[in-house]
């Protein structure tokens, strides 16, 4: 146990390192273009295309000093908690990945499990049955997913279920609960509103935004469990092939021992690493999904950013992605020690 | 008997051939189809593009047109636009106005004032926390709105009229305003542009003339009235209005990020909607009904033959979170009431059960093509030759702008445009070519000065005439910025005239990102630019200046200068309205063909899609979006805002224009009075949108023949809302602001009014400072439309220097209370040492 504490310990030292380097590395792309280009940045209309308001501006956020310096300033206010003003999104950096990121968190927390359970039932399913029924309605399946476009999938299923039923609408939360949960009365805890609904005693606000996760999860699960899938089948096929299955079925070990308890465990490492990195790369937003369900993610926000070159947005999302992806490493070498346990954390 | 028998047969044949029909027919025939219940019945929702995100909710600094919608539903202007009509006004804060002239007098520091506005304040108005509007708080807002302008901000609308950028005033939002001799006069200058008194607020203008379009700058969200002691109120770093030895204003001018929007945004004014959500992660803004609204409920305007609206709304909702196909499906299924529908996108929307088109709508936005008078030889959009030389492989530096044979190279691209193929592919038809930059929508547009038009053969004549182009050849690179299809197309067009006219024509094509376009039409890199204009406020004088006076936004890019053009646009600002200024304006055309600095290739034509159970809808091309005050859904409104339960039970004919639920002599009379009017451009004075019943713009014998057909018939009516049983309203009165070394205790008084039509017992009211509940009372009996409060003295602790506190009362909702929208009330108070 203390060498997982001091193992947790070193590789969160290591995050700061990582999100020095990230920040650094994007500060300094953002240096390549000269001083009266980053002031264009400050533009908002044609109006102050003047020679006269570009200088102001270069000199009032000092464009034109050097390197260190405005790193140093800009480093200086984060330590603050202030990472800057979101022109994309008219709200504080800090505000708009706070309000965002649980809406994303809200799909993750049902993507990820299903993903994860699903990829790996399937998978051992369809290497135990090599070649039969079973593998190739699951290979089938996994290739039209991994084939299907989110955008086409999801407006597909928003014009059956949504615009034929009636039964499951875009967007987060339907319009009344969305103003029920924006008025004063309501306490938004956690910002999922899955939660606050039941920490506010208002359990239709759960049922209002566990039917709007419906469909984007069943459109993330749907493309995303292919590439478990295929990895999960390849594991097991790889790991029934060795000696110790033979072994092990010699010794009389039932069928399913020895496939639940030996081959399946030995097949985990790679889907562990592939599962640490799908959540993470989920975690840090979904853009076409929620852009079609208009479900207001940490995705939209962040490609929106980059497209309006939003450099205050742009870091400050750096910076959470390094984060989460420092922090899903970290889990899977945890996991690591788990399933396989010659693998010890140093 | 034989003939008998044929008889017979043609006789059960037709009867069996008559039976089919009408059986078939019966069979044909659908189902009479009851209207769908509305959805929503008091609420309109709108589904804007994604991009429709507010920037702002301050007056100061809006000049977004997301912006502008929000504001304009929440505050109100001294005077405001007469509905559909651009040129006349309606009394809103300001119950009169005379405009006098006061050539001759001067500030007190010394600028010429020309013209004085003065308004009559209206008495009884309250804000929406209740507080009366006064004259000061109409001269603060104005101060302050020009003090608070940013860099590229509105307010240079107030400026020009006012400072006619006199004494540094120039340097105003244009981000130079650093020479400490200039602030205290620009402060001095700002102060007494706008005085007032008990009863009046007055304008000093210090341009040479009366400035025509100053009324309808005062019509618009930049001009928006706001309340003094809420803003000091709010604590945040706002200018409180005091000038002291005027150089202290300028700390407050430029902000990075208004007070008002940062760390929330707040917004409070006079105007029929209060501000309810502004959710940029949800992407909506919501606003409801300001009950004590002192125009009343529901709107006085537009009126028609003495008939006016008949219903209203209780709240109103922007939404920008959905891309178009998640947004035309909420639209078709009826969540969405208004859609902005994409051109494109059209055919799958058109003609739809429950939708309704309202088209061709004239805009106030222009796209020209511009070209450079002096291009940068270092421009890396080249090659660029010296002045006066052709050559096959470039052009001259004055390809454009040479004085002696420039101006054949202009018309000659004028000519080589195909303006007709350019509007079909690049807008689907739905755009008019206008002759000039002053667009017909705008008054003192004259149709009889005629435009260029696509003619090759007058394009070769006019380059003929350069000497040595026509055998020499030239290239130039036409550049257009990325992803945008009107001018991927024009520039295409443009490539294939002129390439086509002669061998030894290049046009190279290229694009780049929008900033970088930009930056190079400023840079004088491009040897011709593609670029639109959207009005500020519908004057040509708003579009004269941009296009072709030396100091306008395009026309200083592209260095061009005509003292001619530039006396007549001084010379139409100056004039009163009327034909004197109609001929200035004449000529401003004139001279815009005959010196061809640009041409002009676009003005688009817009639509409204809104779902046929709306009413009220009227188009004013220069309102920032939708402006829910005179708009309603037909149906018998109860008290919730969300009950559909009750329908109406007749549809709306649109044959009702008085809105009376019958279709008399009363409606014929009203449509005839606008008899041969038509909604332009230019829109005719008496035009009035409800009476064009067929909807082809304008008013004649075809509209008064369909409601004639429909005499005597029954149509839906408005019911006035039924007071809800239980409605409780919470109510605070906090101090602005504590001085806690003068006075360590305030005040502040929790109230809670009965609004339901029950008695009520056990009301709970709180109050909370920062979250924390310091008091609570339970009023044993509330009886219908009593009022109770408490007083809580509060003794803040003492600040460092300054805190801001939070007071909120929250009324405990009843069992049976649907509105509790209104439950809670909030203050800010400042805490000062």
């Amino acid at each position: 146990m203390t060498s997982l504490v001091a193992y947790v310990i070193r590789r969160l030292i290591l995050l700061v390192f990582v999100i020095f380097g990230v920040t650094v590395l994007i500060f300094a792309i953002s240096m390549l273009f000269s001083p009266d280009v980053r002031a264009l940045l400050y533009i908002r209309n044609v109006q102050m295309y003047k020679p006269e308001v570009i200088r102001s501006i270069i000199e009032k956020y000092g464009l034109n000093d050097p390197f260190y310096l405005q790193y140093g300033r800009w480093m200086g206010q984060v330590l603050q908690g202030n990472l800057g003003w979101a022109h994309s999104s008219s709200q504080t950096v800090v505000d708009a990945i706070a309000t965002r990121w649980p809406n994303t968190f809200e799909l993750v927390m049902f993507i990820a499990p299903l993903i994860v359970f699903i990829g790996i039932y399937l998978g051992v399913q369809s290497a135990i049955h090599r070649n039969g029924v079973i593998d190739h309605v699951t290979r089938v399946f996994s290739i039209i997913g991994w084939s299907l476009p989110s955008f086409w999938l999801g407006l597909l299923l928003l014009a059956i279920f949504y615009g034929m039923l009636g039964w499951l609408p875009p967007g987060s939360l339907s319009h009344e609960a969305q103003l029920f949960v924006s008025s004063p009365s309501f306490i938004r805890y956690t910002r999922i509103d899955i939660f606050d609904g039941i920490l506010n005693r208002q359990l239709w606000i759960t049922i209002d935004a566990l039917r709007h996760v419906i469909l984007p999860v069943i459109v993330i699960v749907t493309i995303d469990v292919a590439l478990l899938i295929r990895v999960m089948r390849s594991s097991m096929l790889e790991a029934l092939s060795k000696p110790y299955v033979v072994t092990a079925r010699a010794k009389g070990l039932k069928e399913k021992t020895v496939i639940y308890k030996h081959v399946r465990r030995n097949a985990l490492i790679p889907v562990a690493t592939l599962s640490g990195m799908l959540v993470a790369g989920l975690l840090g937003g979904l853009i076409i999904t929620e852009t079609v369900f208009g479900f207001g993610g940490l995705g939209q926000w962040t490609a929106n950013a980059a497209i309006q070159i939003d450099m205050p947005s742009v870091l400050g999302y750096a910076i959470l992605s390094a984060f989460i992806f420092v922090v899903a490493n970290l889990i899977v070498d945890i996991l690591y020690a788990y399933i396989d346990p010659r693998i010890r954390l140093e | 008997v034989r003939e008998e028998r044929q008889n017979l047969k043609k006789l059960v044949s037709s009867a069996l051939i008559i039976s089919l029909i009408l059986v078939g027919s019966l069979l044909l025939e659908p189902a009479f189809a009851a209207p769908p219940p509305i959805k929503r019945p008091g609420e309109i929702i709108v589904a804007t593009i994604e991009g429709g995100m507010p920037e702002t909710v301050d007056p100061a600094w809006a000049y977004d047109t997301a912006s502008g919608e929000l504001i304009f539903n929440v505050y109100d202007t001294l005077v405001t636009f007469d509905a559909e009509h651009m040129e006349t006004y309606l009394p809103s804060i300001a119950t009169e106005w005379v405009i006098t002239n006061i050539t001759g007098t001067t500030s007190p520091e010394g600028i010429p004032w020309y013209f004085r506005y003065t308004f009559k304040i209206r008495t009884g108005v309250t804000f929406q926390d209740g507080t009366p509007l006064t004259p000061k708080d109409v001269e603060y807002s104005f101060e302050r709105e020009m003090v608070q302008d940013r860099d590229g901000g509105p307010q240079w609308m107030l400026y020009e009229p006012l400072l006619n950028n006199a004494g540094g005033a120039a340097y105003l939002g244009n981000g130079n305003l650093t020479d400490p001799a200039n602030v205290a006069l620009v402060g001095k200058m700002i102060d007494h542009s706008v005085e007032s008194n008990a009863t009046h607020v007055w304008f000093n203008i210090g341009f040479p003339g009366s400035y025509a379009p100053f009324m309808q700058i005062l019509c618009q969200t930049w001009s928006s009235i706001m309340s003094k002691s809420w803003i000091i109120g709010t604590g945040r770093s706002d200018w409180n209005g005091e000038w002291g030895d005027y150089t202290g204003w300028v700390a407050y001018h430029n902000p990075d990020i208004s007070p008002l929007d940062s760390p929330t945004p707040i917004m409070m004014g006079s105007g029929p909607f209060k501000l309810d959500t502004l959710d940029y992660t949800a992407k909506y803004w919501s606003v409801v009904r300001h009950e004590g609204y002192w125009r009343g409920w529901p709107a006085d305007f537009p009126t028609l033959a003495g008939a006016k609206p008949s219903g209203y709304i209780l709240r109103l909702t922007v939404t920008w979170a959905y891309v178009w196909e998640t947004r035309s499906t909420m639209f078709l299924v009826g969540d969405v009431d208004f859609c902005a529908v994409p051109r494109a996108h059209i055919g799958e929307i058109a003609n739809k059960d429950g939708i309704r088109l309202i088209w061709p709508l004239p805009t106030l936005a222009v796209d020209a093509i511009f070209f450079q008078f002096n291009i940068d030889p270092a421009t890396p959009y080249g090659p660029i030759l010296p002045a006066g030389t052709f050559g096959e492989t470039g052009i001259p530096s004055d390809f454009f702008g040479n004085p002696t044979w420039g101006i054949h190279v202009r018309k000659a691209f004028a000519y080589s445009f195909d303006y007709d193929t350019f509007l079909s592919v690049a807008y689907l038809g739905e755009a008019m070519h206008p002759s000039t930059a002053i667009i017909p929508t705008l008054r003192y547009y004259d149709p009889t000065v005629q435009g260029y038009t696509f003619d090759l053969a007058k394009a070769e004549e006019e380059l003929k005439k350069v000497p040595g182009l026509w055998d020499t050849g030239f290239t130039i690179t036409i550049l257009y910025n990325t992803g945008n299809l009107p001018r991927q197309t024009a520039a295409g067009l443009l490539k294939e005239k002129l390439e086509g006219l002669n061998r030894k024509f290049h046009v190279n094509v290229a694009s780049v990102d929008w900033r970088p376009y930009l930056r190079a039409a400023v840079a004088r890199q491009l040897a011709n630019f593609i670029i639109g204009w959207l009005a500020d406020f519908p004057d040509a004088h708003n579009f004269a200046t941009p296009f072709y006076a030396t100091w306008g936004t395009f026309s200083a890019w592209q260095t061009y200068s005509n003292p001619d053009m530039d006396a007549l646009i001084d010379a139409g600002i100056a004039a009163p309205e009327g034909p004197e200024r109609q001929a200035i304006y004449t000529n401003i055309q004139k001279l815009a063909v005959e010196d061809c600095p640009s041409t002009t290739i676009d003005m688009a034509l817009g639509r409204h899609w809104e779902r046929d159970w709306v009413a009220g809808w009227y188009y004013n091309p220069i309102y920032p979006g939708v402006y829910a005050y005179n708009l309603w859904k037909w149906y018998y409104v109860s008290h919730s805002l969300l009950d559909a339960s009750i329908q109406p039970t007749s549809t709306y004919l649109p044959v009702d224009v008085n809105y009376d639920g019958k279709v008399d002599i009363k409606d014929i009379y009203a449509a005839a009075k606008s008899f041969g009017a038509s909604a332009g451009p230019p829109i005719h004075p008496r035009w009035a949108f409800r009476c064009d019943i067929n909807n082809d713009r304008k008013m004649d014998i075809r509209d008064i023949f369909l409601i004639a057909k429909n005499f005597g018939k029954s149509s839906a009516t408005w019911v006035t809302p039924v007071p809800a049983a239980h409605d409780l309203l919470g109510g605070v009165d906090a101090p602005a602001s504590v001085n806690v070394t003068k006075t360590p205790t305030a005040e502040i008084t929790a109230i809670v009014k009965n609004f339901g039509t029950s008695d009520e017992a056990n009301v709970n009211v709180a109050l909370y400072i920062n979250g924390t509940e310091v008091h609570r009372e339970t009023v044993p009996t509330l009886v219908s439309g009593a009022t109770y409060s408490f007083v809580y003295a509060w003794s803040p602790a003492t600040p460092a220097t300054t805190d801001t506190y939070e007071i909120e009362v929250r009324v405990t909702p009843v069992a049976g209370e649907e509105n509790t929208a209104n439950n809670n009330a909030l203050a800010t108070t400042l805490v000062i040492k």
